[in-house]
This record gives C-alpha cells, sequence and structure tokens, in this order.
C-alpha cells in the first residue's frame, strides 16, 4: 500500500476545500495514480470524502480498491458512468476523483439495495445515513443510483422520506457508455448493482444548488391518456408512439428499428408539467409492437406531457443556468468547488465538436474552481416541493 | 408556459393519483398529490395521530398535531413558515397540504379538496377488494376444512391423496395412510355430553396436528384423524 495515508489535499485555510482529479489513462494504477496526484498536488487537510466517477471500460472493483489503499479510511463513494467531467474537460472512458475535506463540514455514507420493486425502500435506506450525522447550519444529501433499475421517482421519494423538508437532495444516476445494460455503484470497496448509494454532508457554510434544462415544448400539451410506471401507453387517446413519431417525423428507421429510436429519441424528450415548470423525461427506448414509449423515471397517468425539443444553444443556455443558481445558492460566500451531474443526453446534443463549448460555459461562471461529475441517466435535485428527478438536466451542487 | 389553465392540470392529477393500484398505495398517493402541487409536506392526521406524512419526520409530529383543532392557515416548522391548506377525509380524518412560503389560492384549494374526496374514494376501494379477498380466502377456507376441529375435510383429504399418489409415479409403497381411532368414545359423550365430547375431539386434533411426523392430519368424519407420511 502507498504511503499517503492520511490522505492529504490542498487546504484553504480555515474552510472547506474540493480538489478533483482526472485520468483517460487506460490502466486502473496509472489512472488513479494521475487523478491521486492532482488531488494531492498541493498542502495538506484531510479529506471528508471521495468521490470515483469512472467508465466501466475499467476493472471498477480494481479502482476502488486502489482508491481506497490510497485515500485509508475516508469514506468513498461512487459509480459506473457514461462519461465524466472535471480539470476542465469531458472524458469518454476515463475517470474522475472528487474530493472534499476542510474544516466546518461532516459527512456521513449510506447505501441500500434492491430491486425495481423496493427501490424507495433502498433509498430510504441509504438517506439512513443522515440520521448519523450532527446537523450543522447547511446539510444536502448527495444520492449515486442505479438509473437503469425501476421507477426513479422511487428514489426521490424513498429518500425524501428520511430527508424530509429540512434537506435538499441532489444525486444522478449511474451510467454503463451508453450502453443501457446494467450500472455499478461504489460504496467502499464493494460494487453494487441495482443500489442507491448516499453521502450527507452537513456545513458551516451555505450549499448552493442549480438545476436547469432549457428545453422547449414543441406544440401544445397532451394529456396522458394511459401509462403505467415507466411505460407511456397513450397520449391524447393515441398510442404514445405514434404521437411522438408523427410529431416529431421521424425518418423511416427510427419507426422501425431500436437503436435508430434510442439515437433519435435521446434529444427529443417529454416533459411532464409541474406547478410553475416542467420537468423532462428521457424516453429511453420504444416498444414497436405496443406503440408505446419507455421512460427513465414516471409519467403520471391524468397528468399533461409536452414534446420537448432542444439544440446545443439551449443545452449550453441551461449550462450557464444551472451553475450561476449554484453560485447564488451560497449567498455571497465563496465557492470552493462544485459537483455536476449533466444527463449524457445533453453531451449528445452538443456532439463531440461542440462539447467543450460546455466547459467554457462553466469555466465562464465558476472560474477556476475545481468542478467534477458524470455524465448521468437522470439527475436528482430537491429544492423545493417533495418531487425532484429529472432528465436531460443539468444539476450543479456549488460548495462554499 | 403555455395556454392549458393550471387547474386543468390539478384535476388531471387527481385522476392520476385514484388510479394508483400498487400495495404502498396510500403513501404514493400522498406523494403524487405534494407532486401535484408543488408541496413539501403532506399528511394525513386524525385524533389518532398523524397517518401517512412525507416531509416531517415522525419527531417533528408535534407542530401538526398541535394544530388539528383549529386548522390555522400556516403553522412553523423547522424547514420554515408551512403555508396549510386543510381538506377532509372519512373517519373525522383531514387531508394537510402544507407549502413552504406561497400561500393556496382559491383554486388550488378547491382542487386539493378534490384529491382528497378521490384518496376517499380509492380507500374505499381498496377496503372493498381487501374485505372481497379475506371473504373469499375464508370461504375457500370454510369450504375446505372441518368447522369444529379446523383440520382439512373430506374433499380436501380425496384431493390431497390424489396428488401425493400422482407424485409418487405409481410407487404406492411410499405412500401410507394412518387411521387413528379412539376406542370407547361415545361414552365420552353419553357420560359428559357432546360438548365435551366436542372439546375433547378438538383436544386430540389438536396434538395430532403437533406431531410434525404425522403431517398432514386430515379430518374424516366418523374417524378423528388419517395421517399421511
Amino acid at each position: 500500500m502507498p504511503d499517503s495515508l492520511p490522505f492529504v489535499a490542498n487546504s484553504t485555510e480555515g474552510g472547506r476545500w474540493v480538489r478533483v482529479g482526472t485520468s483517460t489513462a487506460t490502466s486502473e494504477p496509472a489512472a488513479v495514480e494521475e487523478a491521486m496526484e492532482q488531488i494531492q498536488a498541493h498542502g495538506a487537510g484531510r479529506a471528508k470524502l471521495v468521490l470515483l466517477f469512472a467508465s466501466p471500460a475499467y476493472d471498477l472493483p480494481q479502482l476502488a480498491r486502489l482508491v481506497s489503499e490510497r485515500i485509508g479510511a475516508v469514506p468513498l463513494l461512487g459509480c459506473s458512468t457514461s462519461g465524466e467531467l472535471g480539470g476542465q474537460r469531458s472524458m469518454s472512458k476515463g475517470l474522475t476523483l472528487w474530493a472534499m475535506g476542510g474544516e466546518g463540514v461532516t459527512v456521513a455514507t449510506g447505501m441500500g439495495q434492491g430491486g425495481a420493486m423496493s427501490l424507495r425502500q433502498a433509498a430510504t435506506d441509504a438517506a439512513q445515513c443522515l440520521d448519523r450525522l450532527e446537523r450543522r447550519a447547511h446539510t444536502v444529501l448527495v444520492l449515486l443510483a442505479d438509473g437503469l433499475c425501476g421507477d426513479q421517482m422511487e428514489v426521490v421519494r424513498g429518500a425524501y422520506d428520511v430527508a424530509g423538508v429540512d434537506v435538499p437532495l441532489v444525486g444522478g444516476c449511474a451510467g454503463d457508455d451508453q450502453a443501457m445494460q446494467f450500472t455499478q455503484q461504489i460504496f467502499g470497496t464493494t460494487l453494487l448493482r441495482d443500489a442507491v448509494v448516499a453521502a450527507a454532508i452537513t456545513s458551516d457554510a451555505p450549499l448552493g444548488i442549480g438545476v436547469s434544462h432549457c428545453w422547449e415544448p414543441l406544440g401544445q400539451p397532451m394529456l396522458v391518456t394511459g401509462s403505467s410506471g415507466t411505460r407511456v401507453v397513450s397520449l391524447n387517446d393515441r398510442p404514445a408512439l405514434d404521437v411522438y413519431l408523427d410529431a416529431f417525423d421521424a425518418p423511416a428507421d427510427v419507426r422501425t428499428e431500436p437503436e435508430a429510436f434510442s439515437a433519435f429519441a435521446a434529444t427529443r424528450p417529454l416533459g411532464i408539467r409541474r406547478r410553475d415548470r416542467i420537468e423532462i423525461r428521457y424516453v429511453s427506448s420504444a416498444d414497436f409492437e405496443l406503440r408505446s414509449l419507455i421512460t427513465i423515471a414516471e409519467v403520471p397517468q391524468g397528468g399533461l406531457a409536452f414534446l420537448m425539443q432542444g439544440d446545443s444553444r439551449s443545452v449550453l443556455d441551461a449550462t450557464a443556468d444551472a451553475c450561476s443558481m449554484a453560485i447564488h445558492g451560497l449567498q455571497g460566500e465563496q465557492p470552493v468547488g462544485m459537483l455536476l451531474f449533466d444527463c449524457v443526453a445533453r453531451r449528445t446534443v452538443l456532439s463531440h465538436a461542440n462539447i467543450d463549448n460546455e466547459i467554457d460555459h462553466i469555466t465562464a461562471v465558476i472560474g477556476d474552481i475545481p468542478a467534477g461529475g458524470f455524465y448521468t441517466y437522470g439527475e436528482i435535485a430537491r429544492t423545493k416541493g417533495a418531487g425532484g428527478f429529472h432528465n436531460q438536466t443539468l444539476v450543479a451542487l456549488a460548495i462554499a | 408556459m403555455n395556454q392549458v389553465p393550471w387547474s386543468l392540470h390539478l384535476f388531471a392529477e387527481v385522476l392520476s393519483a385514484f388510479s394508483v393500484e400498487d400495495p404502498e398505495a396510500l403513501r404514493t398517493m400522498i406523494n403524487r398529490v405534494a407532486e401535484a402541487v408543488d408541496a413539501e409536506v403532506v399528511a394525513i392526521v386524525g385524533v389518532h395521530g398523524v397517518g401517512p406524512c412525507i416531509g416531517v419526520s415522525p419527531q417533528d409530529h408535534a407542530p401538526l398535531l398541535a394544530c388539528i383543532d383549529q386548522r390555522p392557515e400556516s403553522i412553523t416548522v423547522r424547514a420554515g413558515q408551512l403555508q396549510i391548506c386543510w381538506a377532509p377525509l372519512d373517519d373525522g380524518e383531514t387531508l394537510l397540504v402544507g407549502r413552504l412560503a406561497e400561500t393556496f389560492d382559491l383554486e388550488e384549494r378547491a382542487l386539493v379538496r378534490a384529491m382528497a374526496r378521490s384518496i376517499e374514494l380509492s380507500q374505499q376501494i381498496m377496503k372493498a377488494v381487501s374485505s372481497e379477498r379475506v371473504a373469499r380466502e375464508v370461504a375457500v377456507h370454510q369450504a375446505i376444512h372441518d368447522p369444529m376441529t379446523g383440520l382439512p375435510n373430506r374433499t380436501q383429504v380425496l384431493e390431497h391423496l390424489s396428488r401425493r399418489l400422482a407424485d409418487e409415479n405409481g410407487k404406492l409403497g411410499q405412500t401410507a395412510v394412518l387411521f387413528v381411532d379412539i376406542d370407547r368414545f361415545k361414552q365420552i359423550n353419553d357420560v359428559h355430553g357432546h360438548a365435551v365430547g366436542d372439546q375433547f375431539l378438538i383436544e386430540v386434533s389438536s396434538v395430532l396436528r403437533n406431531v410434525r411426523l404425522f403431517e398432514p392430519v386430515i379430518w374424516l368424519e366418523g374417524f378423528p384423524g388419517m395421517n399421511l407420511w
């Protein structure tokens, strides 16, 4: 084991700090070494929490073990991804380490595991870590969930059962490099599926949360006349798939080929009406036989749904919005770091050629403070009301 | 945001709440109410305390309980001032919907009442479905058990024997039937009366049922018990 215990990183005098390390090295030891070097490059200070976001192209158990060896008793959480953010770059098949420490901040971690039918309980179990925390002035619960396991609204509901109105929720759903097969969650050196892992962070300083999507409705809303869980059966009493394909004037291959449909739908989500906003629902696939749409989270029957559209401009506007909102939430305190949950479909909209524009927009708002995160299969941000599951959205958590 | 009135959306959510059919139906419904009106707290409160509740942990229920009688328009919880909308439910219970900062307008209040009515109807349907299920289970049990001893009756013994023999695939040597008879049982009836005789049979049945080697014990009229092993 390397002689780097206790895990230390740069310290901001008398306050909290965030450090981010990244790597796209293909070997696990080299990737961990490179990322850890960036985190530990300056000064000293004991970390309170380390988050590991890594492509499933890596041997994730080995990565978790290597990182754990380096950080010792510091809590480690993380998940598999569909791309990573950090070090002022957007990566594929890489890893990001996000570390936080310093004075006036405390962390407790938890996990829960269950299949699609017990997702709410899994989230409740993970959120119980809040009960072990002696709360300071500002608290947030960070959740990393399996986005391919059941209705993700249940994760928010289960966590809210414990967090209640007092504690906002942020987080994201693990990815698998868009294979859409299975994802993994990291709790210490344990790799989990169908799980929710959580970190309760409580701080003397404000914690700011930003959330924005900037998608625009295409036409009038429709009544969800038939839906069950994550299956949308009918819109305005017509088969949902037919309504969707016709409204977007989908080409022939999208109407028959699952892969073509998924690629097409990545930039054409549904929106569900909330009191003062529209929440986005990612359309993950279609059932060509039953003519229905499959989503990542519930589209309530009886509610109103929009077909949504966006382009690279709206994605970049949302990036700036979310980051500004998070910084604004710090109530004038100086940010020391940011945690980002960025929907993988937003990256698809930007395409490879424009992906750096998103980083530029983040940097334009937050400057050179350390920021890191990953591309998700769903985002969590509950700051008001009791709901807060999103798709194709950027969620930012600013630390002061 | 669009041309559709907000009230239409809320009314649609009422229908949505009504359509829930899962084991956690009531809790899911109160989540739906909260999500529909952007409320942080939803609870069913009554004289017996706080029932299903989201947004406030059990240790913080005191402010909710303290205001049941007066039903104020706002109460203070740790997170701040909670604007409250009340709607009556069955059995003296009340649906409490609380939102931080923003008051409920008249339209929202009317529609929260509609949601409460939807919850009432859902609860009534769920109760009816549950009662019907229990009644059916009782009827099935009664049809295949002896009412006095509670042991399986002739119908069940014949079905059980047929299945058992079929399972043995013709290997009759592996299944045996034991008939247990009680000598001089008639004397018990004659000397102590049929009530005591019945009690005696119930006790014997209970003893046989507890002998695991002899499971299952089956009641045959005219025989105290028959066992397969």
